[in-house]
């Protein structure tokens, strides 16, 4: 727990520390012999089956293997799993967990890539993907209220017929689940002139400590009140479980161009970003792919990457047809002023399509290319992304790994993916170094550390980077309003915890060191 | 309770004696603080309000004092807190379309800063453009814009707060996405100054349009404005205002007293030609207004000497709701994409507990944005209903009640 | 907390067990998830790709044993492979679940799960047995032409259906209509053209579908006349033991693949082609399944690559000449062993595209299973009708008058479904359509 340090804030540290837990922490993804249950599984077990029928809960260390993952490296296994149906069932599993004092893990559908739903010190994890029906979609007031469980694409598949569609659309979203994306405040290509999720969620239902059902927000933008909705999206499940979410919809646009600029290198490419911002045009996606990304994915999905580009920039403007015509034509002298040799026009929705499944199986590509890969998700400013990106290629070459960057160029957000080999000797240990070196990059050019994938488990110590040790314990303060550090989703978000293991990247580490189930 | 002179003399012991102020200069509510200062510097805030926090003192921040009215009137008021001298851009660069600010610039300062480059901060709140950043903030209001663009709590990147416990905390960063730890500025933003005092904040900008116009479409009754409304907000078009204007509400606007569409055309050259054309094919009586139109409603959605109200409700009903409270005899308008009817006038309490159930039967809200002391306290002013959450909040940031107290309502 | 309430809890052993580096190419995104028959109609991690991947890996690592639950999970699969189509990553998918079942078929046969080693009785001593398999389709054959299915199907069958158990009646929706005689001819189907210009090639009899499609072999014949082709049915060859593989009967699998492959050579043909989209992927991986055979792991590489899928060929050559018209709306359904595991979408689209007066109305994901599957709908009759319903909501819904597949297995099941959900629409083969074009042509 980050140091207290007002006298205010420290108020509330004593009630926490009564809810610490005494059970043993099951970072048990170890052997299933050395895993013993903490005092109560039994009857922790029967009040929840009783409460959520059978059916929905699983125990058996055969069953609940397949919940200690997302898709990270980080495993540990649960105590409980159980499937809500309602929101009651998540206000009685949640009660019945604290009664125990279990912890309470929400979890959508496990694509995270920061740890978050991966259950560090065990207890209950609330699997929502029985949740999944869109409960209403009001065209004329361009809202949607959904259960936490259904799938983003689920959602724009609904909408789409409708001439609407939920803004928010990471590269996983024909898995990743709403509730997740408002637990991790997600972006995507078209955050850029969007905005990530929380400027896209109206309101919320929550269930928070003691199973309590709580509203935050609304229907409409601005509702009145402190803005708990705001500060709830993007908590990773540490403050509550979400039940239902009301998102506001965008029409969609009229026209829409997509290009791809081609350049020699990641550096020109880089230039070109802030060539167009410059202009005054915002694209809503503005993309980097590189040499090594494309060489991956070209072969596999043919959509006309030229293979020995140095990088490529997907750009997307959209609105008016003469508005796209314009801003079309500026970005294409923009490029071509940094340098694009070449720039493509997609022509039918076909081809659009195509050049943005490289986009959507790009970090999947990499994984069938190396035995293992480490994804990272820094943000710098716009306009040192040529330097950055510079620093990123030399220290991942300093290190000896084969780097693939594909990513939101226009907003910042870089995605090195470093290749290696765990079996290795030292590799992991290696990465980590040479992990922690581009994040330093990215600090140190005033950015953050990370964009949209979140501070889950794996990034709790670049915290320490960038907030003081005040700020840190003012964040905390808002989980203690809500009801302290242990109840839901330990060790995420914050440096620190009862229980969570320590020291940078160790869980990571050991994660790897587990063997074949990780990559 | 009147504060002891050992009590001020420990709070001035805080900061140096030059940023002292005469209390007569910041009368809210008829009530005259103790004590004032208007500090330079964020450290000094934290200071002078933990000081205060030390020895029990209420304090106030401050702004250009624009937004007094709203919420409940301050239940103690000891010492203000005058945050204009905090008036440093920190750091822009235009590339990122970032910018750095200390609280207490004002948005034309900023405006204009802004503006050599092309730039702006899309927010256009009431009374207009003497509001400072903080205030702004704190009361996060909007105006015609919203629901079009994003409003200011969408464009916080990040934030730097004074706390009771003498601490300045920051949040967020200086980049356009981030999800580095809890997105603390949210929670700021729109507390109305209770759980800490703004002192700096970074948001993200936006191009300025090449071309603006405002249009006044004249549609015959208030039904047939609200239909025309939507139909242009369905088109797709390159619009950064569709507001609906009961009779009343026009007349006070200084347009023609009958109802009407107002709407604001923003984009490219090539996309507002387009789109100036669509609308005149939509409305053929369609005919230029002059732009101060939107300054008028910015103005009169900011009281002096009316009660304000606005009231949320889903877009399909904004022009039922106008017509509705013009024939009760407020002057009242709706901005369209927000869902957001603004109302103006005289009204009783009654009226306004009953106006709110009728806006929470449509999944709505009413808020009452500025009114007397008396009718904040005899109606609740948001109609928040989560307590237990914002209690527990205030007791993390605030335990002692030093920050604006009262204002969110008793114990608050 | 080891859960050990079986008796027997089962390893994987023997050679075939799944290669870390097929399992260490998963990482965990889920992207498969939504793509999954069975992730859909449960919601549930265990019934899904990633999850059962993740158990294997587990059983592999000795983690956990193949406990019952755990062998559930893997039976409830239906290889349809659709998540190795979502895989960013490359997951062999079908592989990595054959390999999994071969291992656990290679332990004592007292120690396998009595279902599996049930199932593969069947297999080995029915389907791989031309002679038991006919007997088994005469019973089928004398039931339809007594009249006795049409009794029980009929009105008056209602007190008969009230009678008999639920899950029999459903059974018996099932089976399919046998009105034809079976097709099961060998030597020349079709002379070479007397230019000499033909290509010859080869025609797979498979087990069932001569026996139950007789008519989509006499339409394939007659369409590769069509386009140019000298076709052959070699003596000798058999069932293609794609069901032996996926119910992890290697031995069998690998046996029958022996023997096809040699009479298949002996052809001296420049392509083997196969009408039954789940035998030509099989056909396809010989290789694969026979690498550890140092006598046929090359001679079994190169048959694979000979093989070929009726409406790949077809559609790579000049089919569309000459075509007349077939006014009808169609409906395809992708059967998985064509779209996801030979990866073939086009050809058959390109196909009915070609023939005039043809409206293809797609359905929503047409590549889904429809919960066929092989044995699958007898195994898992529940989950099987329970995809089979989702199928036929999404066929009904495009208004087709034909449905066409291009799989036996996918037409009895569509068939049932048909009959079922009380739908006035055909079930035919895509060749077949081609075919009436071509006739309609002349
Ligand atoms: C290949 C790939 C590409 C990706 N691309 C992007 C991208 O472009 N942009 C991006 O932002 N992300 C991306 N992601 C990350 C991930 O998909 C998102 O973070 C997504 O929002 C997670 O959703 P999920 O349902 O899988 O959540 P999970 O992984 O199940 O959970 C994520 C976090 O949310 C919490 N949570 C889940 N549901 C709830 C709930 N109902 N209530 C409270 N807390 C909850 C969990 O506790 C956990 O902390 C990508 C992932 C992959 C594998
Ligand atoms: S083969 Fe089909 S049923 Fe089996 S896991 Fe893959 S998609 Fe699911
Ligand atoms: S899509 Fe591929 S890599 Fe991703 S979880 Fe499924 S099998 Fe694994």
């Amino acid at each position: 727990m980050p140091p207290p340090t007002g006298p205010n804030l420290s108020a509330r540290h004593a009630s926490d520390a009564t809810l610490a837990l005494t059970m043993a922490t099951s970072s048990a993804a170890a052997s299933p012999a050395s895993a013993g249950h903490p005092a109560g599984h039994e009857a922790l077990v029967r009040d929840l089956q009783a409460a959520l029928g059978p059916a929905s809960v699983l125990h058996l260390f055969e069953d609940i293997i397949a919940f200690e993952y997302d898709a990270t490296i980080e495993r540990a296994l649960p105590e409980v799993v159980v499937f809500p149906g309602t929101t009651a069932d998540v206000s009685a599993a949640v009660r019945i967990a604290e009664q125990y004092l279990r912890p309470v893990v929400p979890r959508g559908s496990g694509s995270g890539l920061s740890g978050g739903a991966v259950p560090l010190t065990g207890g209950v994890l609330v699997v929502l993907t029985k949740m999944n029906r869109i409960l209403e979609i009001d065209v004329a007031n361009r809202v949607a209220v959904v259960q936490p469980g259904v799938i983003n694409l689920q959602l724009q598949e609904a909408l789409a017929p409708k001439g609407l569609l939920f803004a928010p659309d990471p590269s996983s979203q024909r898995v990743c689940s709403i509730g997740g994306n408002v637990a991790n405040n997600s972006g995507g290509p078209h955050t850029l002139a969007h905005g990530s999720t929380v400027n896209h969620v109206l309101g919320l239902e929550v269930v928070l400590p003691g199973g309590r059902v709580a509203r935050l927000g609304g229907r409409l933008a601005d509702t009145p009140g402190i803005d708990l909705r705001g500060l709830f999206v993007g908590s990773e499940g540490t403050l509550g479980v979400v039940t239902e979410v009301t998102v506001r919809l965008v029409r969609t646009a009229p026209a829409v161009r997509t290009l791809v600029a081609v350049f020699d290198s990641v550096e020109a490419a880089s230039e070109a970003v802030s060539a167009i911002i410059r202009r005054g045009i915002i694209p809503v996606a503005l993309e980097m792919l590189d040499r090594e990304i494309i060489r991956l994915v070209e072969p596999r999905i043919h959509a006309g990457y030229p293979l020995d580009a140095g990088a490529v920039l997907l750009v997307e403007v959209e609105g008016l047809a003469e508005g796209v015509d314009a801003d079309g034509a500026s970005v294409e002298e923009a490029c071509r002023g940094a340098g694009a040799r070449e720039i493509r026009v997609a022509r039918t929705a076909g081809e659009r399509d195509r050049l943005w499944e490289a986009r959507r199986v790009g970090i999947g590509a990499i994984g069938a290319a190396a035995p293992a890969f480490y994804l990272l998700d820094g943000v710098v400013p716009r306009s040192k992304l040529p330097e950055v990106m510079h620093g990123v290629m030399e220290t991942s070459a300093r290190y000896g790994f084969r780097v693939a960057n594909i990513f939101h160029a226009g907003d910042g957000n870089l995605h090195p993916n470093l290749m290696f080999d765990p079996d290795d000797e030292g590799a992991t240990a290696r990465v980590l170094a040479c992990a922690e070196e581009i994040m330093r990059l990215c600090v140190d050019a005033g950015g953050a550390v990370t964009g949209e994938h979140g501070i889950g488990l794996e990034k709790r110590s670049y915290l320490e980077w960038i907030y003081s040790p005040a700020d840190l314990a003012a964040m905390n303060a808002v989980r203690v309003a809500f009801g302290g550090a242990e109840r839901f989703n330990p060790c995420k978000m914050l440096p620190g915890g009862h229980g969570c293991a320590s020291g940078h990247g160790a869980e990571a580490l050991n994660a790897m060191r587990r063997g074949s189930d990780s990559v | 309770m009147t504060p002891t002179a050992t009590d001020l003399e420990h709070v001035r012991h805080a900061l140096s004696s030059d940023l002292e102020r005469s209390p007569q200069h910041y009368v809210l509510g008829g009530v005259t603080p103790a004590i004032a200062f208007a500090p330079t510097d964020p450290s000094e805030i934290a200071a002078l309000v933990h000081a205060a926090d030390e020895v029990g003192l209420a304090v106030a921040p401050l702004g250009a004092r624009t937004a007094t009215a709203v919420g409940r009137p301050l239940s103690r008021y000891d010492v203000a807190l005058d945050l204009r001298a905090l008036d440093r851009v920190i750091e822009y660069v235009p590339e990122d379309l970032v910018v750095t600010v200390q609280a207490g610039v004002t948005l034309t300062t900023l405006q204009t800063t802004l503006r050599e480059h092309g730039q702006y901060l899309p927010t256009d709140p009431p009374p207009g453009d003497e509001v400072t950043v903080g205030g702004l903030l704190a009361s996060a209001r909007s105006g015609a814009w919203r629901g079009h663009l994003p409003a200011a709590r969408d464009l916080i990147l990040g934030m730097a707060v004074a706390l009771p416990s003498g601490e300045v905390v920051h949040s967020g960063g200086r980049v356009v996405k981030n999800v580095t730890g809890f997105d603390m500025h949210r929670m700021h933003t729109g507390a109305l100054g209770a759980l800490g005092v703004i002192v700096e904040a970074t948001f993200k900008l936006t191009p300025l349009p090449a071309v603006t116009r405002t249009l006044l479409l004249p549609a015959g009754d208030i039904d047939a404005c609200g239909a025309l409304a939507r139909r242009v907000w369905d088109a797709g078009l390159v619009v950064r205002a569709i507001t609906v204007l009961g009779a009343r509400a026009a007349a006070e606007a200084m347009l023609p007293p009958a109802a009407a569409v107002l709407v604001e055309v923003a984009g490219s050259e090539a996309s507002a030609e387009r789109t100036l054309r669509e609308i005149r094919a939509l409305a053929p009586a369609a005919g230029d207004a002059p732009a101060e139109a939107w300054g008028r409603l910015r103005r009169l959605a900011a009281g002096p000497g009316a009660t304000v109200l606005r009231i949320g409700v889903p877009p399909a009903e904004v022009e039922t709701t106008v017509a509705a409270l013009e024939r009760s005899g407020l002057a009242a308008w709706a901005h369209l994409a927000a869902g957001s009817v603004m109302a103006r006038g005289d009204v009783a309490a009654s009226e306004i507990e009953a106006l709110r159930a009728l806006a929470a039967e449509r999944g709505g809200f009413l808020q009452v944005e500025i009114a007397s002391a008396t009718l904040r306290q005899a109606v609740d002013p948001t109609g928040a209903t989560e307590r237990t959450l914002v209690e527990a909040l205030k007791q993390q940031f605030d335990p002692r009640g030093t920050l604006n107290p009262g204002r969110w309502g008793a114990g608050l | 907390m080891t859960t050990t309430h079986e008796a027997h809890p089962l390893r994987f052993v023997g050679v075939d067990i799944p290669s870390k580096a097929d399992l260490q190419n998963c990482i965990h995104c889920g992207f498969c998830l939504p793509s999954c028959p069975t992730y859909i109609a449960t919601g549930q991690e265990l019934e899904s790709p990633r999850g059962r991947l993740h158990l294997i890996s587990a059983v592999v690592d000795g983690r956990i044993e193949a406990t019952e639950r755990v062998l559930g999970h893997l039976d409830l699969c239906l290889q349809c492979r659709a998540c190795e189509t979502a895989c960013p990553s490359s997951v062999p998918y079908g592989r990595i679940m054959e390999d999994a079942r071969a291992s656990i078929m290679a332990n004592a046969p007292a120690a396998q799960p009595p279902a599996w080693r049930g199932r593969a009785l069947f297999l080995r001593e029915v389907l791989a047995r031309p002679s038991r398999l006919r007997v088994a389709l005469a019973f089928g054959r004398l039931y339809t032409r007594s009249g006795l299915q049409a009794l029980v199907r009929g009105p008056l069958g209602a007190t008969i259906r009230e009678m008999l158990p639920p899950a029999l009646v459903r059974l018996e929706s099932s089976a399919p209509v046998l009105d034809r005689a079976p097709f099961r001819e060998t030597g020349t189907l079709a002379a070479p053209s007397a230019g000499g210009s033909s290509t010859r090639v080869a025609l797979l009899l498979g087990c069932l579908q001569g026996e139950m499609y007789p008519g989509v072999h006499e339409a394939t014949v007659r369409v590769l006349q069509h386009v140019g082709c000298e076709v052959v049915s070699p003596e000798g060859q058999g069932c293609c033991g794609a069901l032996h593989s996926h119910a992890g009967d290697v031995e069998t699998a690998r046996a029958l693949a022996r023997r096809n492959i040699a009479a298949f050579e002996r052809a001296g043909v420049e392509a083997v082609i196969v009408n039954a989209a789940g035998c030509g992927a099989a056909m396809k991986e010989y290789g694969h399944l026979l690498r550890h055979d140092a006598h046929w792991a090359e001679r079994a590489q190169r048959f694979s690559e000979g093989v070929r899928d009726v409406l790949e060929f077809v559609a790579s050559r000049d089919f569309a000449s000459g075509l007349g018209k077939v006014e009808r709306t169609v409906t395809l359904q992708d059967a998985c062993h064509l779209a996801h595991a030979q990866r073939i979408r086009e050809a058959p689209r390109a196909i009915l595209g070609a023939i005039p007066g043809l409206r293809l109305v797609e359905m929503r994901t047409p590549d889904r299973c429809c919960g066929s599957a092989g044995l699958y709908s007898v195994v898992q009759p529940a989950m099987s009708a329970t995809i089979l319903e989702a199928k036929m909501a999404d066929i009904a819904s495009t208004g087709a008058e034909t449905i066409c597949t291009s799989n036996p297995g996918c037409t009895i099941q569509i068939e049932a479904g048909v009959r079922r959900a009380g739908l006035d629409a055909e079930v035919c083969h895509v060749i077949e359509v081609l075919d009436e074009a071509i006739r309609a042509g002349r």
